[in-house]
């Protein structure tokens, strides 16, 4: 899904979106509308709500398609928005949020299924849930990088815009979840190895 | 470019990094083993952004078609309705008398503004899915209705001093204007050129051949590809086929609206073998059709259908030649009745 349309098809769908044809549009609207379920749905697990706010934002986008600019990454653009759009709903359902941390202070809490983790060994269910559970725990601002770049498939710059922090603190949190990840599989190998060792004591 | 101070965000952003680390291009991958072993020092920083680059996987959720489609539909019945309010708005917005004359001063600047301003062309593309027509405004105001799975480019912008120039990859059906000043108008395809003053006619570039059936009008073949094909002027109610492989053309009569009904959403048959049935399934809809038996393709058929009614061409086919046709999802299998 990552890689699903050329960049130069989807500005072009842009462009004509626009120009105000409703053909494009609607192309735009199939394109998008998987990616942007996937990131509302993490975002606020609420599947009517999200499904809302998908259609609030491409009806505003139609509204307004006669000032809005050219984009380099529709993906981008629209993902961006539905956060924006997300967080202010959000923030404006739970008034404790507001009081504490204002708008900036929303901060995703995106959680992964075992349908969407994809391992070498598919049939080991075993290791699959140990690499979800370490995911499932990771610190949140990883998770949020994580899953814009490795699922979503965003820049590393556009993922800094996206999650208001500087690029470098995009490189460290991938980084850091990565070898939390990484640590996971060679502690479960070493757990692994001392069993059989124990195991083969016991047995000769 | 300096690898010796590569940081990790070099590397992660470089795709012959990349291309090393998922082994996809041969040259990459003997570059960057080299350069590790020229610089060990440089280890766990290659190593880091391997790991960057290689990441997590994930498969991602994806909703059904028809639930999207449901969605759609909702959708597009809010912007359908906002669509019929803005007229009212213009017509009163125009009949105040101040803003007539705004409007008129308006015009005057975009006007001047115009016709100062150097006009750059920009390239457009139009495609079409499987299963998808699409009716296209050329610059100069000719017509194109594109068949399923096809692709159409040309400049934005044609002066007149220029030929109108499109691309086409697939199948169209063209209505071109004919110009005052006699500009001509030139199709390409991978096989030919078709030039032509005002006409009507259709092309389709399926299967590494170029075929034109002209409608109305006149127009003149030129082939970079078979030499046979120069200033080659064809007649209202001609075929002309090109072909990659073959050195001879084709070049016969035949009754137009066969080959162009697919505008008016229709399909033509007549004692059109089954096997070329299977292409104009497998070149507009995506279908993959498997002909269990030779014999089978060679059978004919008559008749008209509706383009979007497949399922009545398919017990067509099944009734009129007792086979047995099953449908899987993209597959569609055409064996013989056991009788």
């Amino acid at each position: 899904m990552k890689d699903e349309e050329p960049l130069n098809e989807s500005c072009f769908l842009w462009e004509e979106f626009r120009k105000g044809k409703e053909k494009a549009f609607e192309q735009l609207y199939y394109a998008y509308f998987n990616h942007l379920y996937n990131y509302g749905f993490k975002l606020s697990h609420d599947e009517n709500f999200t499904k809302d706010c998908i259609q609030e934002l491409f009806f505003r986008l139609w509204k307004n398609r006669n000032k809005l600019k050219p984009v380099k990454s529709v993906r981008f653009y629209l993902l961006k928005t539905l956060r924006h759009d997300i967080s202010r709903k959000a923030v404006r359902r739970n008034n404790q949020l507001k009081r504490e941390q204002g708008f900036a202070g929303f901060q995703a809490n995106i959680t992964f299924s075992a349908e969407e983790v994809v391992i070498e060994d598919e049939d080991n269910a075993i290791k699959k849930i140990q690499l979800l559970n370490i995911l499932n725990t990771l610190p949140k601002k990883q998770r949020e990088a994580i899953f814009l770049k490795y699922y979503q498939g965003l820049e590393y710059n556009e993922i800094a815009d996206i999650m208001a922090v500087k690029y470098q603190s995009v490189l460290n949190l991938i980084h850091r979840a990565l070898k939390a990840l990484q640590q996971n599989e060679t502690l479960h190998k070493h757990e692994f190895f001392i069993i059989v060792m124990l195991l083969s004591r016991l047995l000769f | 470019m300096n690898r010796k101070d590569s940081r990790i965000e070099d590397l992660i952003n470089d795709p012959s990094f990349q291309h090393w680390v998922h082994k996809t291009n041969p040259i990459d991958v003997e570059y960057w083993e080299k350069w590790i072993a020229l610089h060990p020092e440089r280890q766990d920083v290659i190593e880091s952004a391997a790991q960057i680059v290689r990441g997590v996987k994930f498969k991602p959720h994806a909703l059904p078609e028809n639930e999207i489609l449901e969605y759609w539909q909702q959708l597009n019945q809010r912007v359908q309705k906002e669509q019929k309010r803005p007229a009212i708005i213009l017509r009163t917005f125009l009949a105040h008398p101040y803003t007539k004359a705004a409007a008129v001063v308006l015009l005057f600047i975009s006007v001047a503004y115009y016709l100062f301003i150097q006009h750059t062309s920009e390239h457009i593309q139009y495609a079409s899915n499987y299963a998808e027509l699409i009716n296209i405004d050329l610059p100069d105001g000719s017509q194109v209705t594109m068949n399923a799975n096809s692709t159409l480019d040309f400049q934005d912008h044609w002066k007149d001093e220029e030929p109108r120039e499109v691309w086409l990859q697939g199948e169209a059906f063209f209505e071109v204007r004919h110009k005052a000043n006699n500009q001509p108008f030139i199709v390409h395809t991978n096989d030919v050129n078709i030039e032509v003053l005002g006409t009507e006619f259709g092309v389709n570039t399926r299967r590494q051949k170029t075929q034109v059936v002209l409608n109305s009008g006149q127009v003149k073949l030129n082939s970079d590809k078979n030499q046979d094909v120069k200033d080659l002027i064809m007649a209202p109610g001609e075929l002309i086929e090109v072909s990659d492989t073959e050195k001879a053309f084709t070049r016969k009569v035949v009754d137009p609206e066969m080959y162009t009904a697919w505008r008016n959403n229709l399909l033509i048959f007549e004692e059109t073998p089954i096997r070329e049935i299977a292409k104009v399934l497998e070149d507009n809809y995506g279908y993959e059709v498997i002909i269990e038996d030779k014999n089978i393709g060679e059978k004919r058929l008559n008749g008209t259908i509706q383009a979007d009614k497949l399922n009545i061409l398919l017990t067509a086919i099944a009734e009129t030649h007792q086979l047995n046709i099953t449908q899987e999802n993209k597959k569609i299998i055409i064996k013989n009745h056991p009788d």
